[in-house]
């Protein structure tokens, strides 16, 4: 089966593969298959997960531990991966989702320590950095996790509805009432902080 | 609810549109009746978008996770080897080719067993109907089960050398039956007539009216050649549980037991023995060996009918190959004498035997056929001798 991958911001075809040979040769630990794999979906991953944290060195961490999961699932052979690129942002949200549960429960800074936690980022990187890029990422944590994983696999990382609802596993008539919501709160919360 | 539908339809539609470079204020002139609503949405969507921009990947995390990546891989490799070819494709094809495989076995045995049970002797799925009627015979529950069977299967090979004989095909076969001469001084066994050499003629007399094995050639003109006889040997082990006579009940059935056999060592009710017999033409059981193990029951009991109940599990095993055991001759078996004997005696010396001394007859048949078994392994062999 021939998979197209559509990987870049620009909605370009990116690569076009057979994946379950990859996926199998990958399954035996082939060396080429994983690094391929790798190159081809940790941007993505990676970008998907510093939408939704700040933290820089968990973003690394769970952008990794996704392809650790792959590998595991390959290995155990049980579940039949279908659609790889659904299933790595797939396991990339509920990893997150777990990091923001865990963040919650023990809450060791606010909203207001964001652009301290990005400290480690360069200064040439940060003087590149947009104010409105933040106030869009501060309005962002204002969002439930739902709101924020449907805007930004939808917006940010160009999804359509059904593979937004592939990866959230939910309908797209629900990906459509949750991302207009959404947008609805970002809105609110973007207008809240400019009047501040 | 159709109100949200119409205004996610007209916000679908501004997106595409503002994904081909309209302006938001072009978009909204569209839907005037939904501007309202739209724009904030729109304006907030506008925003992420700008935002997105700024989201660069580290090369050294991705090199960092790759190596982690990799280093895995090639730690997990070093344990376990990777599987093999067959192994890959049975995990990639498990999913269907398991049922595809029973149901390819299922159909497989049942045209096997289909095509077997026509099979005569010499052909290809022969072998397959023995193997499935042994299988059968050693799930049978109990001694008398596996006789009936037995029985039943010997007359299959019987009917399989009438097959034979009529398609005229030569084939050697090997079958068992009761040996009878009829008055023409034709011999058959469960009806089917032999020709006999001339130089297995004396012996094959010996034996008539037993239950014999025999191995023989069909010919093809439609002749059966005899090539080699052998009285059929049972031995029943257990305990004694009746002596009435000149017969005693071992394993359930009763056995006529000549004073030569027995020798003149004393035979006791619950005394452990193992006992070689042979089928006779009126389907009584003759001993020709008798062998009393020590440790026995030796209390003088009434040995003139009496039974043990308690008997210990009789063992009944056919010594050659299974052939049948008449129901008439287990345990409903009628006592036959009525002078009662004591039978003492020592095991048989299979010398004697040898000697071609004669025991008297309780049967017709009983002369002949005692004096042709002399012990079971030292029954005579009838072989065709090369003319």
């Amino acid at each position: 089966m021939y998979t197209t991958l559509w990987l870049s911001k620009g909605n370009e075809i990116h690569q076009t593969m057979d994946v379950d040979s990859l996926l199998a040769r990958a399954r035996d630990l082939d060396h080429q298959a994983l690094a391929a794999i790798h190159e081809t979906y940790y941007p993505a991953i990676y970008r998907y997960v510093h939408y939704r944290l700040d933290d820089e060195e968990l973003v690394e961490d769970i952008a990794a531990d996704v392809f650790m999961c792959l590998l595991d699932n390959l290995q155990d052979g049980r579940h039949t991966i279908r659609d790889v690129r659904a299933w790595l942002f797939g396991t990339a949200s509920h990893l997150v989702n777990d990091a923001l549960r865990r963040k919650y429960r023990k809450p060791v800074e606010n909203l207001e320590d964001h652009e301290h936690l990005s400290s480690n980022v360069t200064p040439e990187h940060a003087a590149e950095w947009h104010e409105q890029a933040w106030a869009v990422k501060r309005a962002m944590r204002l969002l439930t996790p739902e709101q924020q994983q449907v805007l930004v696999l939808r917006f940010s990382m160009e999804f359509s509805l059904e593979e937004t609802a592939q990866v959230m596993k939910k309908s797209v008539g629900a990906i459509k009432t949750l991302q207009f919501r959404a947008l609805g709160a970002l809105r609110r919360h973007l207008t809240r902080g400019d009047e501040e | 609810m159709i109100r949200n539908e119409e205004l996610n339809r007209a916000f679908e539609d501004c997106l595409a549109r503002l994904q081909h470079g309209a302006s938001l204020e072009e978009v909204l002139q569209k839907y005037p009746e939904w501007k309202e609503e739209l724009r904030p949405v729109l304006e907030a969507m506008l925003a992420l978008w700008e935002s997105r921009g700024s989201d660069t990947v580290p090369v050294a995390a991705m090199r960092r996770s790759r190596e982690h990546l990799l280093e895995e891989a090639q730690r997990r490799r070093a344990v376990e080897p990777p599987p093999s070819f067959w192994v890959r494709w049975l995990r990639k094809t498990s999913g269907f080719i398991v049922p595809a495989v029973v149901f390819l076995v299922v159909l497989g045995l049942f045209l096997t067993g289909w095509a077997s049970v026509k099979a005569l002797p010499g052909e290809a799925f022969y072998p397959v109907k023995l193997a499935a009627e042994q299988i059968t015979l050693n799930f049978s529950a109990s001694p008398s089960q596996r006789m009936e069977l037995e029985d039943a299967y010997n007359l299959r090979r019987a009917e399989e050398v009438e097959a034979l004989i009529q398609r005229r095909r030569k084939q050697e076969v090997t079958f068992s039956g009761y040996l009878t001469e009829e008055g023409d001084h034709t011999w058959r066994i469960n009806g089917i007539p032999l020709d006999v050499p001339s130089t297995l003629k004396d012996g094959l007399a010996n034996l008539a009216g037993s239950y014999v094995d025999v191995r023989g050639s069909s010919t093809q003109d439609g002749h059966l050649m005899l090539e080699w006889a052998e009285p059929r040997v049972y031995t029943l082990t257990g305990k004694v549980q009746a002596v009435e006579g000149e017969r005693v009940r071992v394993a359930g059935l009763w056995v006529t037991l000549e004073p030569k056999v027995v020798g003149n060592q004393r035979l006791d009710v619950g005394q452990e023995a193992e006992v070689s017999v042979i089928r006779l033409a009126d389907r009584s059981l003759l001993a020709v060996k008798i062998t009393l193990k020590a440790g026995g029951n030796n209390s003088n009991e009434d040995r003139s009918g009496q039974e043990l109940e308690d008997a210990t599990k009789p063992i009944i095993q056919p010594t050659g190959v299974p052939t049948p055991q008449p129901e008439e001759m287990q345990k409903e078996d009628n006592p036959g004498p009525d002078e009662e004997k004591q039978p003492t005696a020592t095991v048989e010396d299979s010398r004697r035997h040898e000697d071609g001394e004669k025991t008297a007859p309780t049967s017709e048949k009983r002369e002949d056929s005692e004096s042709s078994s002399k012990g079971h392994e030292k029954l005579p062999e009838l072989t065709r001798t090369p003319d």
